[in-house]
């Protein structure tokens, strides 16, 4: 299939190349040899990293997961629709299973990572506090760590025997070998994204909006609601986007500490893995497509409500020219 | 008083920001807090805000003493340099918060915002947001936020300074005509000379933490209490040692009856009324220059290479009253204070 698609992309790598070439060119009278030599230097320079840019993400990004989707659905539409409903296939009990349990983990995780990356970048960015050079880095270990020391670590502490759970164990709550078990190792995966995102957000925009709004009245918590959050909407949208597809795409963590139980602890990324691992490339493929589906709906949102903002915010504008700056008495 | 301000220190880290400041404001005055960058005036502003909290001292606003008070627990208004515009809200949102914040009934919001919104010639512009304002329509819209919730005091930090000269000269003038309108007590920090003595009806020279001299600005450029207000408040030239206004210089060609200073012109540049002559001391060969009327720099004629006398006049106040040629003494704070309270 990469017979298909990899020409193609290449094909428009080149055009673009051509185009990024004429463009910077467009427009300046010629120069003479030695700004032609400049001219033609800059569009292989332009050129050169434009093809490689497409290359590099084609290789690595593009052709692997439309792989998937041509391999998903390479028996036919009709044949892959009866797959997907079929109780048989892909509309198994396991399947739904785990498409739910992924889905439900990511609604805790996420949220619990959202609230807690915004505290701490506030934290962070507006107070000075013993520790805080240790939280900074603390936030980072999760990216340091391989999820599956991840998983370890916390099936140490979590498991039934451990320090945790057995104390939690003779309370009646289970936390390894359980969806709270998943919960906990996505959360722990996803904790940098919200607050790396949020951080140097706050950094930028200061404290004087926000003494501001002290002046004219407002008490901390008016101030967290009405200025700082909408002031760092997006760079909680992205944190939250980035936070759901770690989640949705964990397996290392969430593979130790869940125990791999079909239909009762297997996420979605588990799933695809067992289905590998069992023969059932098809159902592998569509799993992974499924997975691949939500990461880019959630993408997807994202870029559709800043689109929208940005439209918004582009119209208001526009109805306006520029307003006079002489003052009559 | 509007605003007291009583032996008030303050550090950041090692370095003195403030250091035994006392201060009066008086109500319904608009006082300009004048010196140097990083001489400590944006400092006391936000002490008296309570943006920053003094280390020692006290600070009492209509008498009550404010010192432990939240900025928002003062009646005060803000207006900061940048002009701090709430960016995700309409210029209408902008000015409404404070009355928002306070749950103020939406019909009164809504027509004190309007109000204010004509007062600051803005009323055109209330759905846009501050990207899409130049900068003099966002500091009238931070004076119009600042104003919503009715304070005592109207506080400006460097109100002018981000703003090209045309439209600071207009917004300077705009400013005095609001505070004769409204009267609100006003403070106001510049750190420019000329600015604070066209807005202020008071001056208050602040440098280095301290507070230097408090005055009109007749006062101030007619008395300076020493060489640092006399420098920073209106030209000021050196001879031999002593800063005199270079328009109290009389130039001769006859050596006078005590204390003139041969030298030698370099040079004449005529510009308009105002005559400016930079001349060679001989003694230790020093640069100076001074400022002659139109009419005299006739009637001398004076001409490049020439040997000339200086004589510094008795400015009232500026001069050391012996007549001596030393260097005044280093500014005293003490002494300052008490020219001060004067």
């Amino acid at each position: 299939m990469s017979v298909v698609t990899a020409p193609d992309t290449l094909g428009t790598a080149d055009a673009g190349g051509t185009g990024g070439g004429v463009t910077a060119n467009r427009g300046r009278p010629d120069r003479g040899p030695r700004a032609r030599g400049a001219a033609s230097r800059r569009f292989l320079v332009r050129g050169g990293l434009r093809l490689f840019t497409v290359v590099y993400l084609a290789m690595l990004v593009a052709v692997p997961v439309g792989a998937i989707a041509y391999k998903a659905f390479a028996p036919g539409f009709s044949e892959a629709w009866r797959d997907l409903t079929n109780p048989e296939g892909l509309g198994t009990h396991d399947f739904v299973h785990a498409l739910v349990l992924t889905l439900v983990v990511a609604a805790i995780a996420v949220p619990l990572n959202t609230v807690f990356g915004v505290g701490a970048a506030i934290l962070l960015a507006r107070h000075r506090f013993p520790g805080s050079r240790l939280l900074d880095a603390v936030i980072d270990l999760p990216i340091a760590i391989s999820p599956v020391v991840v998983g370890f670590s916390l099936l140490l502490v979590y498991d039934n025997t451990g320090w945790i759970g057995s104390w939690l164990a003779a309370r009646g709550i289970h936390i390894a070998f359980s969806i709270p078990g998943i919960v906990l190792a996505s959360a722990f995966i996803s904790i940098p994204y919200v607050a790396r995102e949020v951080l140097p957000v706050l950094q930028e925009i200061g404290t004087e909006q926000e003494q501001a709004a002290a002046t004219l009245g407002a008490g901390p918590l008016q101030t967290l609601m009405r200025i700082t959050l909408p002031s760092i909407r997006w760079g909680v949208a992205y944190g939250v986007t980035l936070t759901t597809a770690r989640v949705l795409g964990e397996f290392g963590a969430v593979s130790v500490i869940s125990g791999n139980i079909q239909g009762q602890t297997e996420t979605l990324t588990l799933y695809v893995s067992n289905q590998f691992g069992n023969y059932n490339l098809v159902g592998a493929y569509m799993g992974g497509l499924v997975l691949a589906v939500i990461a880019l709906m959630v993408l997807g949102l994202l870029s559709l409500s800043k689109r929208k903002e940005s439209r918004s915010w582009r119209s208001k504008s526009a109805e306006s020219p520029s307003g006079s700056e002489t003052l009559s008495p | 008083m509007a605003i007291q301000v009583r032996g008030v220190s303050k550090r950041f880290g090692d370095a003195v920001a403030l250091e035994d400041v006392n201060l009066d404001v008086p109500t319904g005055s608009l006082t300009a807090l004048l010196g140097p960058s990083g001489g400590g005036k944006s400092t006391l502003l936000r002490v008296v805000a309570g943006l920053e909290t003094p280390d020692s001292g006290k600070v009492f606003i209509d008498g009550e003493d404010v010192t432990g008070l939240a900025p928002r627990d003062r009646g005060i208004g803000f207006c900061f340099q940048h002009y701090a515009p709430f960016r995700h809200m309409t210029v209408f949102e902008n000015v409404a918060f404070g009355l928002k914040v306070r749950r103020r009934p939406k019909v009164e919001t809504r027509r004190r915002v309007s109000e204010l919104l004509e007062l600051v010639r803005l009323e055109d512009l209330a759905n846009r947001y501050p990207s899409q304002l130049s900068g003099g329509q966002r500091q009238r819209m931070a004076l119009a936020r600042a104003l919503a919730v009715e304070p005592r005091l109207l506080l400006l930090d460097e109100p002018f300074g981000a703003l090209d000269a045309k439209v600071r000269q207009e917004l300077r003038s705009w400013l005095r005509r609001l505070h004769d309108e409204v009267h609100i007590t006003t403070v106001l920090v510049t750190h420019d000379q000329e600015e604070a003595m066209d807005v202020a009806d008071r001056l208050a020279v602040i440098n280095l933490g301290r507070l230097e001299q408090v005055g009109t600005s007749a006062e101030l450029y007619d008395n300076p209490v020493n060489d640092f207000v006399l420098t920073f408040v209106g030209p000021a030239t050196r001879i031999a040692g002593r800063f005199v206004r270079p328009h109290d210089v009389t130039v001769s060609r006859e050596p006078g009856p005590d204390g003139s200073f041969p030298a030698k012109v370099t040079r004449v540049t005529h510009l308009g009324f105002e005559v400016r002559v930079e001349l060679e001391l001989e003694l230790e060969s020093d640069d100076t220059w001074v400022q002659l009327d139109r009419d005299t720099a006739r009637d001398l004629d004076l001409h490049i290479g020439e040997n000339v006398f200086l004589e510094p006049r008795d400015a009232p106040g500026a001069l050391d009253p012996n007549g001596s040629v030393t260097r005044l003494p280093a500014p005293d704070p003490e002494d300052a204070l008490n020219h001060a309270h004067a």
